[in-house]
């Protein structure tokens, strides 16, 4: 009995040291793992985007309240941008449905967020006819239209593209970029959303951004 | 096993669409094409255009073509395919769309859908939208599609 609990006596010590050494160790990867990559690749990321959007700030657009602003007149709040057009039967309807979403997902926090719904075919999309569209989906959302020339230099400041597909008659529709840019409250494009992302994934970005 | 199974739950089904069909002898007779979950996606307000979806399935022993379709809530009626490639979204009117011999067609997200366009009022959740689609052998089929409200989140459904 004694010699059995003398034996383990020695060897728990450095059994329960190892074990112990071994947890920190444990622990420290963990953390790293978990938050050091994560941390560094939303830095590297923010970076990534860095030259979006810059040189905008003076593209006078229209907003579906009819007034009359430039691009730097949005900033001030975190905003999730988007390049689309009304006659569009699949892409920006699902693209807004899924914002709004994500927003009601995250509650008050995310209360301060706008959307800009910016309208890549001008010529159909008055003012009237986005506040009619965007509507349904509360103040948070604004659509904007404006000059084709105006809204080009946004579109290819934001990297992105669109043209014109002639359908029948002389009617056409838009190819356009599907992706919902994340813009802090300084105007700068933080990160991107692609079409078709994961809900979860939208609305631990859309957090992020807003810093919840 | 499970193929023949879906075969058979598949013949069950055209059966049951050329049974409860009100068409005449003659159009029945040739009715090889079934059109299993219908659906328009609910629009926005003032949104001119709408998509349509559907499976088709042809249950005849030769090949058919989806060539056109039509309906009285739509001004025009376009068969389109959208795609995505490096963030950007394409859309193009496709001639037709093919529906094998015993075989069958996705119409859905991300891809082949019927276009209505000059949509005569916003399609609402809940409401039926009458739609005939023409086909190469089959002829003229008409359809009811539901309108019902898009699912978001990349298929995770709220």
């Amino acid at each position: 009995m004694n010699t059995e609990t003398r034996r383990f006596r020695w060897t728990d010590w450095p059994v329960l040291a190892i074990a112990g050494l071994a947890a920190v160790l444990a622990v420290l990867v963990i953390l790293y793992v978990n938050t050091a990559p994560r941390t560094a690749a939303r830095s590297e990321r923010a970076t990534q985007f860095s030259h979006f959007a810059q040189g905008v700030d003076d593209v006078a657009l229209t907003d579906s309240s009819g007034a009359q602003l430039t691009w730097a007149d949005l900033n001030g709040k975190p905003r999730l941008v988007f390049f689309g057009f009304t006659n569009c039967p699949e892409i920006c309807p699902t693209t807004i449905a899924e914002m709004s979403a994500a927003i009601e997902a995250i509650g008050p926090a995310a209360r301060q967020i706008e959307v800009d719904f910016v309208s890549v075919d001008p010529a159909r999309d008055t003012p009237d006819h986005l506040a009619v569209y965007m509507e349904s989906f509360g103040p948070q959302f604004r659509g904007l239209t404006g000059d084709r020339a105006q809204i080009d230099r946004l579109v290819s400041a934001f990297r992105a593209s669109y043209e014109y597909v002639p359908t029948e008659g002389d009617d056409y529709t838009v190819n356009h970029t599907a992706i919902t840019y994340l813009v802090n409250a300084e105007g700068r494009v933080v990160d991107i959303i692609g079409y078709g992302s994961p809900h979860e994934r939208t609305v631990a970005q859309i957090r992020a951004l807003v810093g919840a | 096993m499970q193929i023949s199974r879906i075969h058979f739950i598949a013949m069950l089904a055209a059966l049951t669409v050329i049974a409860c069909s009100p068409a005449s002898d003659a159009q029945s007779a040739r009715n090889t094409i079934a059109a299993e979950d219908p659906w328009i996606a609910a629009t926005n307000p003032g949104a001119g255009v709408g998509g349509g979806y559907v499976t088709l399935r042809n249950t005849g022993a030769t090949a058919d073509r989806l060539i056109s379709a039509s309906s009285s809530r739509a001004g025009r009626v376009e068969l389109h395919e959208m795609s995505m490639t490096g963030g950007m979204m394409r859309m193009r009117p496709v001639a037709g769309i093919d529906v094998p011999a015993g075989g069958s067609v996705s119409l859905a997200p991300g891809g082949l859908h019927i276009m209505f366009i000059d949509i005569d009022a916003q399609f609402e959740n809940g409401q039926r939208v009458p739609v005939t689609l023409h086909f190469e052998h089959a002829g003229a089929v008409d359809v009811v599609f539901a309108v019902r409200t898009r699912p978001v989140g990349g298929g995770h459904e709220h």
